[in-house]
């Protein structure tokens, strides 16, 4: 039970958001201005998207079958990734500062992986992927942005589990040169295929598949790992792994 | 005539909800208000709305809820301009005041909470259950 004193109003958001569209059109140019205001258009309806999913998730007095839910729940996640979108459209500058500001503090590139796998643990133990550590024995304590490489790692072991079938593998391996440290993160999933390579590192890119659901990212996660590596001098790169799956490798300098 | 029926309806919803946590949400999307009202209804508060800042001064006064929540972007009388006069008067100043909006520049964030707000949710982000949480440790009857 409860109470609405309401003035008759239509609602005008839909209205807005053509106004915007004819605007684009005789300029033939998507500025960040307009870019903001449509996304900023988007959470309204967005918003009033991710509530009902909330409400119904409740499930008091609606008797929902467990398919149902199933279906709502997989609603929320794209719902989520659609507010992901809208707040990276709507905070550019603070993506920018993000991939930009480095603070760099000594630490030991191992412990910051383990810490990584410990998080991810329920996912790996839900798709009962075997999970490798073969971790250099060196542990040398290297200068990095620790809070930002934990999210590299994060978004490459993130993809190691979305794109490898249940069952399957992952190694983590660490190994020093006189001037590097290079970790590779490999996994049996189901690979990217070569014309997608060139591709991958870029803003907003997801590989299509079939068999995996890509409702959960927005196609910034390798962006946003390759620009924090270069912003640490170092590199990363994908190579195919034998006989199937992905390997990505990041080579960081020991002294930067 | 008109104040004593208003006075008597005052009354009766007062010792009908006695002991129960008011909040008057103020917010002009219809569905984004049903689907909060519905949220605080079922966790046991009573909720009411206005899509309108005069009449939700009105309401405020006359019904004094314990929480009130704020959209920013409404017609004629913006949310910053209600919140303001909220906290300017007498018998509304004591009520916190949760803004509910999609504004997320952490200025917008900062300047409202700079006017009085108790808390800010930002919509598209909100889970409903921390929104009732926050309503009911910021009524603590």
């Amino acid at each position: 039970m409860y109470y609405m004193f309401w003035k008759n109003k239509k609602r005008e958001s839909v209205c807005n958001l053509s106004v915007v569209h004819a605007d684009n059109q005789k300029n033939e140019t998507f500025s960040q201005e307009n870019v903001s205001v449509i996304a900023h258009q988007l959470r309204a309806p967005l918003s009033a998207i991710r509530l009902t999913h909330q409400l119904l998730q409740e499930n008091i007095q609606m008797n929902l079958t467990a398919k149902q839910l199933h279906l709502i729940q997989q609603a929320e996640l794209c719902a989520d990734r659609m507010v992901l979108l809208t707040d990276t459209l709507l905070a550019p500058e603070q993506l920018k500062s993000y991939l930009t500001e480095v603070a760099l503090t000594k630490g030991i590139i191992e412990d910051t992986l383990q810490e990584v796998v410990d998080e991810m643990g329920a996912r790996i133990e839900h798709k009962e992927l075997q999970v490798y550590m073969d971790l250099s024995p060196q542990r040398e304590s290297i200068l990095y942005d620790d809070v930002k490489m934990y999210d590299v790692f994060v978004n490459l072991l993130d993809n190691a589990i979305k794109y490898t079938p249940a069952k399957g593998a992952i190694n983590v391996a660490t190994s020093y040169t006189d001037s590097h440290i290079q970790i590779a993160i490999a996994d049996t999933g189901v690979g990217i295929p070569d014309i997608c390579i060139s591709k991958i590192f870029q803003k907003f890119q997801q590989v299509e598949n079939s068999n995996v659901n890509n409702s959960e990212g927005v196609g910034l996660g390798l962006y946003i790992a390759k620009v924090i590596i270069e912003q640490h001098n170092g590199t990363l790169q994908y190579t195919h792994n034998d006989p199937t799956g992905s390997v990505f490798t990041t080579v960081l300098p020991r002294v930067l | 005539m008109e104040v004593t029926k208003t006075e008597e309806k005052i009354k009766e919803f007062s010792e009908r909800n006695l002991g129960k946590v008011k909040v008057l949400m103020i917010e002009d999307d219809p569905f984004i208000t049903e689907l909060v009202l519905e949220k605080l209804s079922i966790d046991g508060c009573v909720p009411y709305s206005a899509n309108d800042g005069k009449v939700a001064i009105e309401l405020a006064i006359q019904y004094q809820p314990h929480v009130i929540i704020l959209d920013l972007m409404l017609p004629e009388v913006s949310g910053e301009m209600i919140l303001e006069e909220l906290k300017s008067t007498d018998n509304l100043k004591q009520i916190p005041v949760i803004v509910f909006s999609n504004k997320s520049q952490e200025s917008d964030i900062q300047e409202n909470m700079k006017r009085g707000a108790a808390e800010y949710f930002i919509k598209s982000s909100t889970d409903l259950n921390m929104l009732v949480a926050t309503v009911k440790k910021f009524a603590a009857i």
